[in-house]
């Protein structure tokens, strides 16, 4: 039950990260659940299914708000859906070392952009 | 954008979203570059993440690696800090978290590549 609750404190952190940035939250989540005892390709995997209600409500606050609509996403929707497929059998394929290091690059890469502006 | 280029943008963000890496900065530069504006921006790659995010899930439980006890409290909270977040909002100098963010970001990084070679990895 208290590492359940432990578990949960990670997720709100993450939580509020991504409502104050509208991102970065799931960079934090891979390790966080590593952290909770999942293997590596189990983290990312999970990963997007902690931040997928997250990013529901993001999403549904911003076209509430006017800021974009649905059909601005159509055109982008088929190439997404296919890259969807890749992206999700390339993750079985790939091997942990090569994830964790492809990972670690591109959060490094993505720090150093929002220390830099 | 053309039809295409929408596509390829599409296509390599949602791949890498679906690996769990992130992705969305993918889709922001590319979107930004191409003329939009950052709220629309910010707007389309939270839209695009739900159908992506979904497809991936269906392939990666079909593989067995989502573990759904393990992931729901960290969802719940998620979803509760999210709703916090949102709230926050313009409570603190932005420019200042942003870059705050970015060195912790950086170190997280950091982290995770000089451990991913390292054995006892599952």
């Amino acid at each position: 039950m208290k590492s359940k609750f432990f578990e949960a404190l990670g997720g709100f952190a993450v939580g509020v990260i991504n409502g104050l940035f509208g991102a970065g939250g799931g960079a934090l989540t891979v390790p966080w659940l590593q952290k909770s005892g999942l293997g590596t390709k189990e983290a990312h995997a999970g990963a997007i299914g902690v931040i997928l209600p997250i990013t529901l409500l993001s999403a549904a606050l911003y076209i509430r708000r006017g800021e974009v609509a649905v059909a601005e996403a159509l055109p982008f929707l088929p190439g997404t859906l296919l890259g969807a497929v890749a992206g999700a059998v390339f993750l079985k394929k790939i091997s942990s070392p090569w994830l964790k290091g492809l990972f670690g690059a591109l959060i490094i890469f993505a720090g150093v952009r929002m220390i830099f502006g | 954008m053309n039809f295409f280029e929408s596509s390829l943008a599409g296509f390599f963000s949602s791949a890498v979203a679906a690996m769990g890496l992130g992705g969305g900065g993918v889709l922001i530069i590319w979107l930004l570059l191409a003329g939009f504006s950052a709220a629309s921006a910010r707007g389309l790659n939270l839209i695009l993440f739900v159908p992506s995010a979904l497809v991936a899930l269906v392939i990666h439980a079909k593989n067995g690696l989502i573990k759904p006890a393990k992931l729901l409290p960290t969802a719940i909270g998620g979803l509760m800090g999210a709703v916090a977040g949102v709230a926050l909002g313009g409570a603190i100098d932005p420019q200042l978290m942003t870059r705050l963010f970015g060195v912790f970001l950086a170190a997280v990084g950091a982290r995770e590549l000089v451990g991913a070679f390292r054995k006892g990895d599952k």
